[in-house]
């Protein structure tokens, strides 16, 4: 076990270094700088912003510069806003874990007992209305459910504020941007809880754990629930993934300022230097995540804990 | 005695039913209501991929101006008149655009799953078959890919070069269909891989192997087919996941540009009306949530019937 | 386990509850309430089975399973419950505990009286006491019969806990003796390990720790070592006898394999397309059968002493649809010996020579054609 989490820890290393190359590539073969669109700028002014940032050095040298940086945790400057990326990122980093923190519990313990409940009561009533939910969830891209849960809360109900965001100052502001990033992850876990339970159902323990003479409520915690739910860590992945690049249209939506939404915004400015820095940040901390969730579920399942 | 082979020759019990693969798998579908309902229009959708731009009532950017001031120059409210969905703050049908919309979102299915399946395909094949280095090599390859969050990528490769010549084919779709094409591709090399894998060690495959059938024969004969079942599934399935990516793409303003009338688009071009005129919203949504539905409904409908654990048993 | 007393009135106390806080809401539940109190015998045989008809309601008709079945067992007797696949023989043991899959199956008569308790009239969280605690069940695959994310030991002392109300040191106190009884060495070191440790024979030793955790009265084992390399069959079947001797627990084997039969069983039934075809000790059905099929089955048997190259003998055609069988008898259109009265008509078990012998054939009844 030990073995196996050390190799995926120094498994992230030349991910992210492929990674790095991949970005940095792609940045450097965008055409036109990071001013080429606005009203024509003089030559000389180019030049000489090019040369302050360092953009004249020959291209292998930059990414080495660049790496280099990366490494010791300097995530550059951005060319458009004046300031280093950072500090941007210190503004807002905040908010968007806050923002992705409570979205992934709301989608936990919402979608896992959904899909529990639609499992146990297959074909009825609760199942239904489990499945109701999280089929709107899979129809509902987050911006429609955001603008939806928008204009009918926040603009006609006026119960929530319709931007802004405050943290636990201003609980408020917290419900809805969360509630419509967690939607599709609700959807997810709970769709896939369900079809685990399922076929825990059938499996040949639980008839063996019935001829005990076992309660049902001891079978279906003591023996369902356990062994379905471990399958169900594999997707926590995709949904952290979800989660981190969901925010930037929950925050762009919502006005909330986190960095997924200075994400959005250099894009449409074309500040390569913000683009580049948060794409690997964001690389990196999605690498980490999904090694947590590996290890996490290599550690519950005892069939690979102890082989 | 009774003559041995005769008695063999007995008609089998009634229970006994001879059933082919597919004709077994398609009796199961039929069965699943929503499966059907969700092929149904999916069949519609491809309808309209084909004949959208015939039963538009009008060109998608085609502005009416004349109507739109007589409205007060604000969007046409559906059902009203000659505007069946009404139209938006340019006098641009949203009916009509709805269709240039749906055109662009099956032609986004269709050829993402092409590029999965062309690229995909005979990666998995090839480092299932020749294992070893190659497998490795591959796999490696793969997982450097995962680590990329998929959207992130998409919209980076589209930020990349969305001012060159790929990048405004067709309006900015073509770049599109490429970014979510080449992140797309990596899901399903790993599926055709994992099923080859597990049909490689099995036994008509050392006996075709044996009697000297080709590498490339094997594959595509043989193990393949075997393979159909998941692939099939996985590429329906897949198909709402570019739908809704390049939904959200063109939400962002990467992607489709105007004056096409991506999904997306309409629901960002939408938005500031949403009090007012909630239908330039209300619609797109409706439509989006009936094209993921609908091909989530099939495809999960299609893992059933072909699950390969139900074969045999009704 | 408690047992409230009325107190004031002398003789049998009078019960509100059952153990594990499971209320009486059956008649059949208060006898059940006085039973569990002690572990003697309370009826002249441990099992009645009386015309037991369990079906399987499915969209393509329903499957007659097992059809008007009836039996005995004695305490402490091993009964073997023999034929091939799909002629009823999982389903009877399955339904003797009450655990058929609804849906799509139900018991739809029948009476099953258990040490005098007729089952069928309990509650469903009546007859949940009497599962593991007094009845036991063997099941066939012993690869996917535990639960992979569990410890062994807790898996065994789970039972002892619920039914015995053992403190939790005290039930795993129990479940080290029963592994070591079942042969597994160092048991209290192998306590916390888990199934995927252990190889297949070693996991169904398990299982069988599992079974007689509360010292059942019944056994049922289905096909226990079918799914075992046969080296290790014979182990598991000898400790099978020797525990079920040393505790007095009477067993219902369920096996396709006549040798096993014959190895274990005092007597044995032989069931064909979920009827009782044949019944009787051991000696009589190896020696006189009576039953064209149960010749068949021992006649497939290859013997040392065959020829070489010659072919193996089989019992030709294939079993009968269950679902809506006619009123003939049910083995004639594969039978060799078969007269038109058979295809019209379904014989009754009738008595042969032996205790306890009976077999379901007009051919080979006294005055018959067959001889």
């Amino acid at each position: 076990m030990l073995g196996y989490i050390v190799r995926r820890v120094l498994w992230i290393i030349p991910v992210l270094f492929v990674v790095s190359v991949i970005t940095f590539s792609l940045m450097h073969a965008a055409p036109g700088g990071p001013w080429s669109r606005e009203k024509q700028l003089p030559l000389a002014t180019v030049e000489f912003l090019k040369a302050r940032f360092g953009l004249d050095d020959p291209v292998p040298v930059q990414y080495l510069k660049w790496a280099g940086n990366l490494l010791v945790g300097d995530l550059g400057p951005s060319y458009r806003q004046g300031r280093s990326v950072n500090d941007i990122v210190a503004d807002g980093v905040g908010t968007t874990v806050h923002l992705g923190v409570m979205a992934f519990v709301l989608s936990v313990v919402v979608g896992i007992p959904l899909g529990v409940i639609g499992a146990l009561r297959h074909n009825k009533i609760p199942d239904y209305l489990a499945t109701f939910i999280s089929v709107i969830g899979i129809a509902t891209p987050s911006f429609v459910a955001a603008l939806l849960l928008l204009v009918f809360f926040s603009v006609t109900l006026r119960w929530f504020p319709t931007h802004g965001w405050d943290g636990w100052a201003d609980p408020r502001a917290m419900v809805l941007p969360t509630l419509a990033l967690a939607l599709f992850p609700i959807a997810q876990i709970s769709r896939f809880t369900r079809a685990s339970m399922l076929e825990v159902t059938r499996k040949d323990y639980i008839r063996t754990a019935q001829s005990k003479g076992l309660r049902e409520r001891t079978v279906v915690t003591v023996h369902m629930i356990r062994n379905a739910l471990i399958p169900v860590v594999t997707i926590l992945g995709p949904v952290l993934a979800f989660l981190i690049t969901g925010s930037f249209i929950i925050e762009t939506i919502f006005s909330v300022p986190g960095i997924g939404r200075y994400y959005v915004i250099s894009i449409g400015q074309r500040d390569y230097g913000v683009i580049m820095a948060m794409t690997m940040l964001y690389a990196a901390v999605i690498a980490v995540l999904n090694l947590v969730v590996d290890v996490l579920y290599a550690y519950i399942d005892p069939r690979i804990r102890y082989s | 005695m009774a003559n041995r082979t005769e008695a063999l020759e007995q008609p089998a019990a009634a229970g006994a039913r001879a059933a082919s693969l597919w004709g077994d798998a398609w009796r199961r579908l039929i069965r699943n209501r929503l499966a059907v309902v969700g092929g149904v229009i999916v069949l519609g959708l491809f309808i309209l991929l084909f004949f959208g731009p015939l039963i538009a009532p009008y060109p998608y950017q085609e502005q009416h101006l004349v109507e739109l001031v007589a409205n007060g120059n604000r969007p046409i409210g559906p059902f009203q008149g000659e505007f069946l969905l009404g139209t938006d703050d340019l006098g641009r049908d949203l009916f009509s655009r709805l269709l240039d919309g749906a055109q662009i979102s099956m032609t986004v299915a269709l050829v993402v799953q092409a590029v999965v399946l062309l690229i995909g395909l005979p990666i998995g094949a090839a480092a299932a078959w020749y294992g070893g280095r190659v497998d490795s090599y591959l796999m490696r390859f793969t997982d450097v890919m995962y680590a990329f969050p998929d959207l992130l990528f998409i919209i980076l490769l589209s930020v990349t070069f969305r001012d060159t010549a790929i990048g405004g084919a067709l309006n900015g779709v073509l770049l599109v269909f490429i970014a979510i094409g080449i992140v797309s591709w990596v899901g399903m090399a790993r599926l055709v891989r994992g099923q080859l894998l597990s049909l490689k060690e099995t036994e008509f495959v050392e006996a075709a192997r044996a009697i000297g059938v080709s590498d490339f024969r094997i594959i595509t004969r043989h193990l393949l087919p075997n393979a159909l079942g998941p692939m099939i599934v996985a590429v329906t399935l897949g198909i709402p996941g570019a739908i809704l990516a390049e939904a959200t793409l063109a939400y962002l303003g990467i992607g489709a540009q105007a004056p096409r009338a991506s999904w997306g688009k309409l629901v960002a071009d939408g938005q500031q009306y949403l009090r007012a005129e909630p239908h330039l919203v209300i619609f797109p949504a409706l439509v989006i949530a009936l094209a993921l539905l609908s091909f989530t409904f099939l495809g999960d409908g299609l893992r059933d019937a072909l699950d390969p654990k139900l074969k045999g048993k009704q | 386990m408690t047992v409230s007393d009325d107190r004031g009135q002398a003789g049998s106390p009078t019960v509100t509850e059952l153990p594990n806080a499971v209320h009486i809401e059956t008649e059949e539940g208060r006898l059940l309430a006085e039973r569990l109190a002690d572990d003697s015998r309370h009826a002249r045989r441990l099992l009645e089975v009386r015309n037991l008809s369990t079906h399987f309601f499915t969209r393509d008709g329903v499957v007659h399973a097992v059809d008007d079945v009836s039996f005995d067992l004695d305490y402490g007797e091993t009964l073997g419950l023999v034929g091939e696949s799909g002629c009823g023989k999982t389903v009877t043991a399955l339904s003797v505990t009450r655990l058929v899959a609804n849906p799509p199956g139900r018991i739809v008569s029948g009476e099953i009286i258990f040490d005098g308790i007729d089952i069928l009239k309990l509650s469903a969280e009546e007859m949940r006491l009497l599962r593991g605690r007094k009845i036991g069940f063997i099941f066939q695959d012993p690869m996917t019969s535990l639960n992979p994310t569990l410890p062994i030991g807790f898996q065994i002392a789970e039972s002892a806990r619920l039914h015995l109300g053992l403190s939790r040191r005290a039930a795993d106190d129990r479940a080290v003796e029963l592994l070591s009884k079942v042969g597994i060495p160092r048991s209290r070191e192998r306590m916390g390990d888990y199934p995927h440790q252990f190889s297949g024979g070693m996991r169904q030793r398990v299982m069988i720790a599992i079974a007689l955790a509360c010292d059942p009265m019944l056994l049922l084992a289905d096909e226990p070592t079918t799914a075992l390399d046969v080296t290790i069959q014979a182990q598991i079947l000898d400790l099978i006898r020797s525990l079920s001797e040393e505790f007095g627990t009477a067993v219902i084997l369920i096996t396709h394999d006549l040798g096993i039969a014959a190895g274990m069983c005092n007597r044995i039934n032989v069931m064909y397309a979920g009827r009782i075809v044949e019944t009787g000790k051991v000696d009589d059905i190896f020696e006189q059968p009576k039953m064209p099929y149960a010749w068949g089955l021992l006649d497939s048997l290859p013997r040392l002493d065959e020829v070489k190259g010659s072919r193996l003998r089989t019992i030709e055609g294939l079993p009968p649809d269950l679902i809506n069988p006619g009123p003939e008898c049910r083995f004639s259109p594969r039978c060799k010996y078969a007269h038109d009265r058979c295809r019209v008509e379904e014989p009754d078990l009738s008595a042969r020579d032996g205790e306890g012998h009976l077999a379901r054939c007009f051919g080979t009844e006294p005055g018959g054609w067959i001889q």
